[in-house]
């Protein structure tokens, strides 16, 4: 013997979810229990959920089945069409060994109008063709009702009354003995055969549901899986117009203990990211709710989920509720009418109702709410009090689904009673009375698994700068994180190279020079004109003094706009500020204090804002969540495409060179280095850089390179086997990098060059010796000389740095760097001094008197930090003393020719005239 | 090469405590003045400034008498030569010797520390000899310039210094330039007293300024001035170690003209760049100009801007032992250099003079 269950094909509709049905679940795991016969699981479901071309491909006209009045009149009498159809179906499913056929007409626990009416239409024809099987309807359909369908359509065996899964098996055990079974009306020949005695439920002795016969990665999206579960089962209210079965009953809680037993297996099996409890309401009972939040926290620390609730729970609760892993509510608002709220006995009151949904939204929970429409009893009055209601929760609120009366659910039945009593179907769909407000309001209508999952637009926003270089050279960390999501809704906006290269911007930009009022009154015309909506908006702040005002103009009008938009900041110092620039801004919802790359991977993955890896944010008090940074074993190559197509779409040239990392990290310890990425040094797989390097060369013909590494000779063995291959390659490529000028030999210099190398940048910093020991760089100024000789003989270009300022620095600093560029004036080509910046997270920040000096007033967000040298100068001297030497020493550097400029700019000169390799 | 340094003599008709001249009678022939003025005078360089010091350099009336023909005799190519003020006590000055003085357009700088108690404290016991030295200035504003008082602080007259310089005002003497005393041991609440003096000094100074009186000037506090203003924070201008030589009453050359009273025999052979009749090592006088009193005295320097005082070795002599200061108290003269550029700096700041 062989018992079917069977969820029927139906044209998508209300209320048809991603997510395997429970009671199925339920039935399975408990036919399994209670008997011995074989059971199958026929899902044509699935693929119509999914969009799929299965049933497209066999030219099956769903549709059809939402031709309510026509199916039911097929029952009578034959509709060719109809007919026709189902054969497609029943060709595709086999039932031959089927004695028992279980219809599932329930979607999300409720009954549906769409599956009942389907089911009719299939379960008549299996009947006539195969008599001796037993059509058992099952869904929460109310005893009445079921009642009235058996007593209606000869061809259905047997119909749940009471939605108790063990009913079935009970039926399917004893229905040859044609004694009555509690919770089933079923035929014995003609007669129907029922019992007003009740099933006792009690969920504590339910099996585990068993999700085992479903295809679920089909019910997966985004690769997400959405697992239902009920904590309880029942409702205490008595709805005037509702017909879920369970109303007005007491409430059966499963034990807690038994709840995590559950729980902790269906993750262990079936690793599902989320789950959807289907309780009617979460917070029926304060007490067990509150227990169930501690125990969660304590045993299923990880677990993530989302509940039905009526919105009437305080913030210590929501705040437990939080911490035990909700991370979306589906509200029953229903009206901002109070006198309507009263007439449904929702127990709730619209100021509550709001004091609920922005506790929740605070918390980092998403709202999503449930309205409703077209109750005869509602007035005009009430439907305008509940639109100003949707206007004050609007920030609140993630999500709304306006619920018609008579269409959605168990309300359907309503429809059905109209169908099957009259003899033209008279029911009008009533017009949606909130879809107006909602669309103005910017507020979707997306189901409750479609918010969990769905993927968020993520806009980048680079703003333009000044003094470095105005290219259109994308930013390597925002392209690598691009390239580790998979199709993520991802928006690149350039403002630098906008200004800078768009025909028509530029045009309207091009007489302001300044950056004053006209300039960003202009630009925040074009920044609107260019912007859309998005989830995140991630501000881009390399450069604090030119970006940072800027960026906060714009942010605070993108939230003015955007309220429910996430604001952003990234960048080196944002890092550094983070506490001040969100207790300062509360436009600012996070700041990024780690790499991006885990970031961007799990806001793809729409992880609750609160939890994803690297943001500090603010909700009380400031919180910083887990640091992950990126493993370079496991990158994916980088994927310029979305760059590119930021170029095309903008008729913008493409970059005269492109960033570009072998490495990320350093193994150096200088006292005065803050970084965003991490210190911990991680190489890229060779296969990968030379596949990125050629597929930069051959999609877009760029030849350039600029390579990021804070070093590019940290690892002899990677470097040399990057340099021989490129030589073998022999790709024509010209490109810069960073180097330590320790342990190079000639030998190496040459295979640099030989390898495409025209630039380096060596970081000397202090030609004193005792300073070298001091900021830990430990280089020898005599070998830092014989090396940039040796590196300009052999053809590259050398540029060198140095930062004044150093604690206790004093005019010998001052002396010995006038004398090493004298003396190196001829083999050096460019040279950058730069003051020293005491900055937060660094060495000398962390242990100040180690280094001579003592922090003080630490409170501006600006990009250093003010200190007195002990027995030394006070801040208001060095600062002089610092101006004072740059400027010092930029005269004399200018003095005798040698540029000080950016290194890219140096770079980009280079690239226009220096041989592709050297013929000495 | 700009200027010079001419020592006279050593000799002196006062025997000042705090006096780092080695105690000599030698005197220069005119010969070897002569020689040293037609060697520097055709150095290159079109301005040549010649200072003239002492011991007491009114005590060579006969070298002073013909100094500017002396000069033009040697001027070959027609340079502009200037003569510094030459720094006396005053004593010897008389109504013939203005004249002289008059005559070669040579000015004076006369070495007077405050008030009666206060002079004669380390410079002489006798009052008439006070008294004679305010009548001969007196006697010098009338007849000639206005003259300037070089003040020099002892130790233990830096309680007194503010009062001094109102005496000094009181009696019309305006232009003023003040100097601790080299070589010496300051104590610490000496070096307080001096820094709580120096900051009346400056209020008072720039109180006397703005209110428009005229010949008021106060050493170091204007040339500090201009330096902030300028934002001439290197090395002290009036320290020209490796761009000046100072040349003894018998012709022997040195880079400078403090170390050169010494009298060490090592600090003789650093500093000594070779003698008027043999061969002066220009490019050693030139070495020094990268110099650094660091190379020579180890110092828990706290004085690392502004360098104003990173070249001048000078602050680092113990004349009376001939050898340098003990570290502390090198670092005390240091100290003290500095506190009167950076108690500028803050009053120029805190009036909002500063821009």
């Amino acid at each position: 013997m062989v018992v079917t269950v069977f969820l029927p094909p139906s044209p998508s509709g209300p209320g048809m979810i991603k997510s395997p049905p429970l009671d199925i679940a339920n039935l399975i795991s408990i036919l399994k229990q209670e008997i011995s016969e074989k059971i199958n699981l026929l899902d044509l479901r699935i693929d119509i959920i999914n969009n799929g071309s299965f049933w497209n491909e066999k030219n099956v006209n769903f549709a059809l089945f939402n031709k309510f009045k026509r199916c039911i009149s097929h029952l009578s009498k034959e509709d060719e069409e109809i007919s026709n159809n189902i054969s497609k179906i029943l060709n595709e499913i086999n039932l031959e060994k089927t004695d028992y056929l279980i219809f599932s007409i329930a979607v999300l626990e409720q009954f549906s109008l769409q599956y009942l009416i389907s089911s009719l239409c299939l379960a008549q024809r299996i009947k006539d063709e195969r008599k001796n099987i037993k059509i058992i309807f099952f869904g929460n359909c109310p005893e009445e009702h079921s009642k009235n369908i058996i007593h209606n359509f000869k061809f259905i065996d047997a119909f749940l009354s009471d939605g108790n899964e063990y009913s079935i098996a009970d039926y399917v055990k004893n229905n040859f003995k044609g004694v009555s079974i509690p919770g089933i009306i079923y035929r014995k020949e003609n007669e129907l055969i029922f019992t007003d005695e009740k099933r006792k439920l009690d969920l504590n002795f339910f099996p585990i549901p068993d999700f085992s016969m479903f295809d679920l990665e089909k019910y997966k999206s985004n690769n997400k899986l959405v697992l239902p579960y009920e904590l309880s089962r029942g409702c205490i209210n008595n709805c005037f117009f509702c017909y879920y079965i369970h109303k007005n009953k007491k409430i059966v809680f499963k034990d807690l203990k038994k709840v995590i037993e559950e729980l902790k297996f269906l993750i262990k099996t079936y690793n599902p990211d989320f789950f959807h409890f289907m309780d009617a309401e979460i917070n029926f009972d304060n007490n067990y709710l509150k227990e169930l939040c501690d125990v969660f926290a304590k045993e299923l620390p990880d677990i993530k989920w989302s509940a039905l609730a009526v919105p009437n729970i305080g913030y210590d609760m929501l705040n437990k509720l939080k911490k035990a892993g909700c991370i979306q509510l589906r509200w029953g608002v229903e009206y901002g009418s109070e006198r309507m709220l009263k007439i449904i006995n929702k127990k709730t009151k619209p100021d509550e109702i709001k004091e609920t949904l922005k506790n929740s939204y605070e918390l980092g929970i998403y709202n999503y709410i449930t309205l409703i429409s077209g109750l005869d009893i509602e007035k005009e009055s009430d439907i305008e009090e509940t639109i100003e209601f949707i206007k004050e929760i609007k920030p609140y609120v993630d999500s709304a689904k306006e619920c018609k009366y008579g269409e959605l659910g168990h309300f359907s039945l309503l429809r059905w009673e109209n169908l099957f009593n009259e003899e033209n179907d008279k029911f009008k769909p009533k017009n949606e009375r909130y879809a107006e407000i909602l669309k103005k309001c910017k507020i979707p209508s997306e189901d409750i698994i479609e918010v969990m999952i769905k993927k968020p637009k993520i806009s980048f926003i680079i703003n333009p700068f000044t003094d470095v270089v105005a290219e259109n050279i994308p930013s390597s960390d925002i392209l690598s994180s691009i390239s580790q999501i998979d199709d993520g809704r991802i928006n690149y906006y350039d403002f630098q190279s906008l200004l800078d290269k768009n025909k028509k911007i530029k045009k309207y930009m091009k007489k302001i020079k300044k950056r004053d009022v006209v300039f960003f009154r202009r630009f925040i015309n074009v920044f609107f004109k260019l912007i859309k909506e998005s989830d995140y908006f991630l501000f881009y702040i390399p450069w604090w003094n030119e970006n940072l005002r800027l960026s906060l103009i714009q942010a605070k009008l993108l939230k003015n706009k955007f309220s429910k938009s996430k604001i952003l900041f990234f960048g080196p110092s944002c890092k550094l500020y983070f506490r001040e620039l969100l207790n300062k801004y509360m436009f600012i919802d996070g700041i990024l204090v780690g790499e991006l790359e885990e970031t961007l991977k799990e806001m793809n993955q729409n992880k609750n804002f609160f939890e994803i890896s690297n943001i500090a944010y603010k909700l009380g008090g400031i919180h910083i969540n887990k640091i992950k940074n990126i493993s370079f074993e496991k990158i994916n190559q980088i994927d310029y495409s979305k760059y590119f197509m930021f170029l095309k779409k903008y008729a913008l040239e493409k970059p005269p060179f492109i960033y570009y990392e072998l490495s990320r990290g350093c193994i150096n310890n200088c006292f005065f280095c803050s970084r965003l990425t991490s210190k911990e040094l991680r190489y890229k797989k060779s296969e990968f850089v030379f596949l990125e390097i050629q597929e930069i060369m051959q999609k877009f013909n760029i030849k350039n390179f600029y390579f990021l590494d804070d070093a590019i000779n940290f690892n002899m063995d990677y470097l040399i086997k990057f340099l021989d291959e490129m030589i073998r390659l022999d790709l024509g490529i010209k490109w810069s990098a960073y180097a330590i000028p320790k342990n190079i030999d000639v030998e190496l210099l040459k295979k640099l060059r030989n390898a495409g190398c025209v630039h380096i940048r060596w970081g000397v910093e202090s030609a004193n010796p005792k300073m070298q020991k001091r900021i830990s760089k430990n280089l020898d100024v005599n070998e830092v000389s014989v090396i940039l000789k040796q590196s300009h003989e052999v053809g590259i270009s050398n540029q060198i740095s140095f930062i004044t300022g150093f604690p206790h620095e004093c005019i010998l600093d001052f002396d010995l760097i006038i004398k090493f560029i004298k003396e190196n004036r001829d083999v050096v080509d460019y040279i950058n001094i730069y003051k020293f910046k005491p900055r937060r997270d660094t060495l000398i920040f962390e242990n100040p008197e180690k280094f001579g000096i003592k922090i003080i007033n630490d409170k501006g967000i600006k990009d250093e930090v003010p200190f007195d040298e002990f027995k030394g100068l006070n801040w208001e001297m060095k600062t002089i003393q610092q101006d004072f030497l740059h400027k010092k020493l930029t005269e004399f550097i200018n003095g005798i020719g040698i540029l000080d400029i950016d290194p890219r700019l140096a770079f980009l000169k280079l690239i226009n005239h220096i041989p592709l390799k050297d013929k000495k | 090469m700009k200027s010079v340094k001419i020592y006279l003599t050593y000799q002196c008709n006062l025997n000042c405590d705090y006096c780092f001249v080695k105690p000599s009678t030698k005197k220069m022939s005119k010969e070897m003045l002569k020689k040293i003025l037609d060697w520097f005078i055709n150095q290159e360089g079109d301005e040549k400034r010649i200072c003239f010091y002492g011991g007491e350099p009114l005590l060579c009336m006969d070298l002073l008498s013909d100094v500017r023909s002396m000069a033009n005799e040697v001027n070959y190519s027609n340079k502009n030569i200037q003569f510094s003020d030459l720094p006396t006590n005053g004593i010897l000055l008389n109504k013939d010797y203005l004249e002289i003085l008059k005559k070669q357009r040579l000015e004076l700088s006369f070495s007077l520390d405050g008030d009666l108690a206060t002079h004669n404290t380390h410079r002489t016991k006798d009052s008439k000899l006070f008294y004679r030295i305010l009548r001969n200035i007196e006697l010098y504003k009338k007849n000639y310039a206005f003259p300037r008082i070089s003040l020099t602080i002892h130790p233990d007259q830096a309680k007194n210094f503010y009062k001094n310089v109102l005496w000094l005002f009181s009696r019309g003497l305006t232009r003023l330039s003040i100097s601790p005393a080299l070589g010496q041991k300051w104590r610490r609440e000496e070096i307080d007293a001096f820094g709580s003096n120096f900051s009346k000094v400056i209020s008072f100074y720039f109180k006397n300024k703005t209110s428009g009186k005229n010949n008021i000037y106060i050493k170091p506090i204007e040339e500090n001035v201009k330096r902030i203003i300028d934002k001439q924070f290197l090395e002290n201008p009036t320290c020209k170690l490796g761009r000046e030589l100072a040349f003894s009453p018998d012709g022997d050359v040195f880079a400078c003209a403090r170390v050169m009273h010494l009298e060490n025999e090592e600090f003789d052979k650093k500093f000594k760049l070779g003698h008027i009749d043999e061969k002066i090592d220009l490019d050693k006088m030139k070495s020094f100009e990268n110099y650094r009193i660091c190379s020579d005295i180890s110092l828990d320097c706290r004085y690392k801007f502004p360098a104003i005082s990173c070249k001048k070795i000078c602050n680092c002599l113990d004349f009376k032992n001939k050898k340098l200061l003990s570290k502390e108290d090198a670092e005390s003269m240091i100290e003290i250099e500095n506190m009167m550029f950076l108690l500028t700096y803050k009053f120029l700041k805190n009036s909002n003079r500063l821009k």
